[in-house]
């Protein structure tokens, strides 16, 4: 396992993982943001306005 | 719907945004007349005055200025000013918040004073001593505890965008920022990083690349999101945009680190982990920049008459261009050319001073005129300012991109058949970049005269109105209507357990031996299904935690903190642990000897990795240029390790017995001597002064229980030892023809360790084999690595 981490260089399968695992997380918080309602995100984006 | 109790009337603490705004400008100027003052230095060799004057000192100290001293003090401004508005609540302790400020003008003033004489850490960005880097901590500390606790009282249900930004902010830095200055004191000014050779090199860029990131980026943000839609007095473009900015900007930073290690020994599968990440940073980018210039839909006439949304806009803008360059710069063939030249330093000044400089000077001339209750006291110097130093960062960058492409272009210059160099001579690469080095100071001098005339503009400002705090009647809100989950709401849940679940089982199939990783991918892959059956089951539920995020700042801060750790866990970890001589196939270093170990100190202290590398490439013109490529086993005792960022004279990674001990000796004295052309500093205090004998014992002793192989020595015998291989030294310089040489300086001590670069032994096949334990390689804990080896000092 040791030889592995310092000497594979991997590079058929590291550079799909870190996409599989990034757009992963993009998707989940693009659709989160996607389903906020309109009316919450007009609202939280007056906060800094709202003196 | 929040339900209010009664109306109250709260007054902000501005005093504390004041100070930190005012701090801000004063180191600013410091830090910028350093940059000016060592970048010509770079052309002007005459100017390394003395040696606490000299360009590998006084280089942290500009770069520790303009981060933690300018940018650090904006930033505190700007979250302290924004943070009491967004939660409607004054900060939640005056004494945290002047500890605060007084603490960190002290930790700026300690670095001002110890980074000249030469007490340094020797990594970049982590310069300062280990006193200063517990202080540091202690006042991230104070910071972190005011911040919460105003969150956790504030009188606004919902958390904004920006508030986000700074969680992440208190979050990340303090985890970067202990790990990486880990440190074993060998005295109360020295100590030795607990990390080696490309341990450090990976944690250190760990740290590095995510202080870029966390200090110098998501703050900022933070700031835009709340002073740029104040400033053209209409909401963010896209709070959408926003929230999936945040969470792919802290989600992918983390894991871009090793991008400043290409091409090096590091295992090739970080190195590509580092440069994909970086590319697919882009997205959130942009994503970011366009959400701040597009805020400024339908009032774009403001651009014309408004100074302070000239440096908003700009500074957005800047940070587009570095956000794109960033990434360029981390495809490992462009790397190639740009990694040790100036494009770098062209890169990181276009984002320190046209993002971060720019959105300070916006921030402080939108705030001036509030926090002291009249109008800015000419909108004429304010543009003055703006087009000064717009033209200034146009110089420097546009300067150091030609200089570092041209010098990139000229060193991996080889004939059409690739066997020779078309320059072999490094110096002729540096005579030729000396025009480019000098429009870098014309440059960097505009930037300074934009930066004094704000300080001008400002200080009338104050000095026609009066210092305000804002009052401002608040709706106080119940305790009930914010911040309703706690610690068991927080962590057990659905969707937390299968995200730390899955997290889990997916590092087990990376980084477990065969057969047990399998097992785990497998379990991984059972857990999955189970975690979709639960999520159809309950996505109502699993949804109303997400929603519960924008209102609750401790799942939120946990959720952040995953984010960030993963990044690190997996890169950091397996490396730190693998890391050892019996797992390095080839070469292992040969461990210092006590005087050669003094001689390293010496290095250090003098700042030589500030202009020269350890570190020789996987690229052919580096191997022609400098001898073999460096391997990982060949910096495996370098606490800390000095493979360098940036190369103003040459790799010194196998320097040793390339010339001999009278060739440094002159060089040291007179660097033109022997180099014609060279801008390197002369060393005149190195042949006087001594080598410290007295804490040498001390320093073995942290080196051995660090896991550098020594034989047990005394105190007095670390002490012989040393003098012995002076004397020989100063016998060989004599034969040389240098006289008069102590076996005591300094100049003996550097030379010792010179002539140790490179050296290794070939690892004992058979030993190793011995040493190494079968099947799974834990517990995982510290010990001496390679006790099979007989130390070199002991033949």
């Amino acid at each position: 396992m040791y030889k592995r981490i310092i000497y594979d260089s991997a590079l058929d399968w590291v550079p799909c993982l870190a996409f599989g695992v990034t757009f992963a997380v993009f998707l989940i918080f693009a659709v989160r943001a996607i389903r906020l309602r309109k009316d919450s995100a007009e609202k939280l984006s007056r906060i800094p306005l709202d003196d | 719907m929040t339900t209010t109790t009664a109306k109250t009337t709260i007054e902000f603490n501005d005093k504390v945004v004041r100070q930190f705004m005012l701090a801000s400008i004063i180191w600013g100027i410091v830090g910028m007349l350093a940059g000016v003052f060592i970048a010509s230095q770079l052309n002007f060799h005459q100017l390394n005055l003395t040696s606490w004057l000299s360009f590998g000192r006084l280089r942290p100290l500009h770069t520790n200025a303009v981060i933690f001293a300018f940018v650090g003090n904006m930033m505190f401004a700007g979250v302290y000013y924004s943070t009491q508005r967004l939660c409607k609540a004054r900060m939640a302790s005056d004494l945290l918040s002047s500890i605060h400020f007084w603490g960190w003008q002290l930790i700026i003033v300690s670095a001002a004073v110890t980074l000249p004489l030469g007490l340094t850490r020797g990594q970049e960005y982590a310069e300062l001593i280990w006193p200063i880097n517990i202080a540091v901590a202690l006042i991230w500390v104070v910071f972190a505890v005011n911040f919460f606790w105003t969150l956790a009282k504030r009188n606004e249900p919902s958390l904004y965008v920006a508030l986000w930004f700074y969680i992440s902010t208190v979050i990340t830095i303090a985890i970067l920022y202990i790990v990486n200055h880990l440190s074993i004191p060998t005295s109360w000014t020295h100590s030795y990083t607990i990390f080696a050779g490309v341990q450090n090199g990976l944690v250190q860029w760990w740290y590095g690349h995510n202080a870029v990131a966390f200090f110098l980026t998501t703050p900022i943000l933070g700031i835009m999101y709340y002073f740029l839609p104040k400033a053209v007095e209409r909401p963010v473009y896209s709070y959408r945009l926003s929230i999936v900015h945040f969470w792919s900007l802290v989600f992918l930073y983390i894991w871009a680190g090793p991008h400043h290690l290409l091409n090096t020994a590091l295992p090739k599968w970080l190195q590509m982990l580092g440069m994909f990440f970086s590319l697919m940073l882009w997205a959130p980018s942009w994503g970011g920049m366009l959400n701040g210039l597009l805020t400024l839909r339908g009032a774009w006439d403001k651009l014309r008459t408004d100074p302070v949304v000239k440096f908003f806009i700009a500074a957005v803008t800047f940070y587009g261009m570095a956000t794109f360059e960033g990434p360029l710069l981390s495809i490992r063939a462009v790397n190639a050319l740009s990694h040790y030249s100036d494009w770098t330093i062209g890169h990181v000044h276009s984002g320190a001073m046209g993002w971060n400089g720019f959105m300070a000077a916006g921030l402080f001339y939108w705030l001036t005129p509030r926090l002291y209750g009249t109008k800015l006291y000419s909108q004429n110097l304010a543009n003055y300012h703006f087009w000064i130093g717009l033209v200034g960062i146009l110089i420097y960058v546009g300067a150091m991109w030609v200089s570092g492409i041209m010098q990139g272009l000229m060193l991996n210059a080889t004939t059409a058949d690739g066997t020779a160099l078309v320059y072999p001579n490094f110096i002729e690469t540096l005579t030729s970049i000396r025009a480019m080095m000098g429009f870098r100071i014309i440059g960097g001098t505009l930037y300074l005269v934009g930066m004094i005339i704000m300080a001008l503009n400002i200080w009338l400002t104050i000095r026609k109105g009066s210092p305000v705090n804002e009052t401002r009647e608040v709706a106080v809100i119940e305790r009930t209507q914010r911040d309703t989950m706690g610690l068991k709401e927080t962590f057990l849940n659905d969707p937390i357990a299968c995200m730390f679940g899955g997290l889990l089982l997916v590092l087990a199939w990376l980084f477990l031996p065969p057969g047990a990783d399998i097992a785990a991918l497998l379990c991984a892959g059972v857990f999955g299904v189970l975690a979709v059956k639960r999520f159809q089951a309950g996505h109502r539920r699993w949804s109303q935690w997400y929603e519960s995020l924008l209102h609750n700042w401790l799942p939120f801060t946990v959720l952040t903190f995953v984010a960030v750790a993963l990044g690190g866990l997996v890169q950091i970890v397996p490396t730190v642990l693998v890391n050892r001589a019996q797992n390095v196939e080839d070469r292992i270093q040969q461990p210092y000897t006590p005087l050669e170990l003094a001689g390293r100190d010496i290095y250090v202290t003098e700042g030589c990795y500030n202009c020269h590398s350890q570190m020789i490439r996987t690229m052919l013109p580096d191997v022609l240029r400098y001898g073999d490529y460096s391997r990982l086993g060949e910096s495996i005792y370098d606490h800390p390790y000095q493979w360098g960022s940036k190369r103003t004279g040459p790799d010194l990674a196998r320097e040793g017995g390339k010339y001999p001990h009278s060739w440094h000796y002159d060089h040291m004295k007179d660097p033109r001597a022997l180099s014609i052309g060279s801008n390197m500093p002369a060393y005149p205090h190195l042949f006087t002064d001594k080598f410290d004998q007295k804490t040498l014992w001390k320093k073995i002793a942290v080196m051995t229980q660090l896991g550098v192989p020594y034989p047990a020595m005394t105190e007095t015998e670390v002490k012989t030892k040393a003098v012995e291989q002076g004397i020989q030294i100063v016998k060989e310089l004599e034969v040389q023809g240098r006289s008069g040489a102590l076996p005591d300086t300094q100049i003996v001590a550097l030379i010792a360790y010179l002539q140790k670069l490179g050296k290794f032994d070939v690892p004992d096949l058979e030993g190793k084999l011995q040493g190494t334990p079968a099947g799974i390689p834990f517990p995982l804990k510290p010990g001496i690595p390679d006790g099979y080896r007989t130390s070199s000092v002991t033949k």
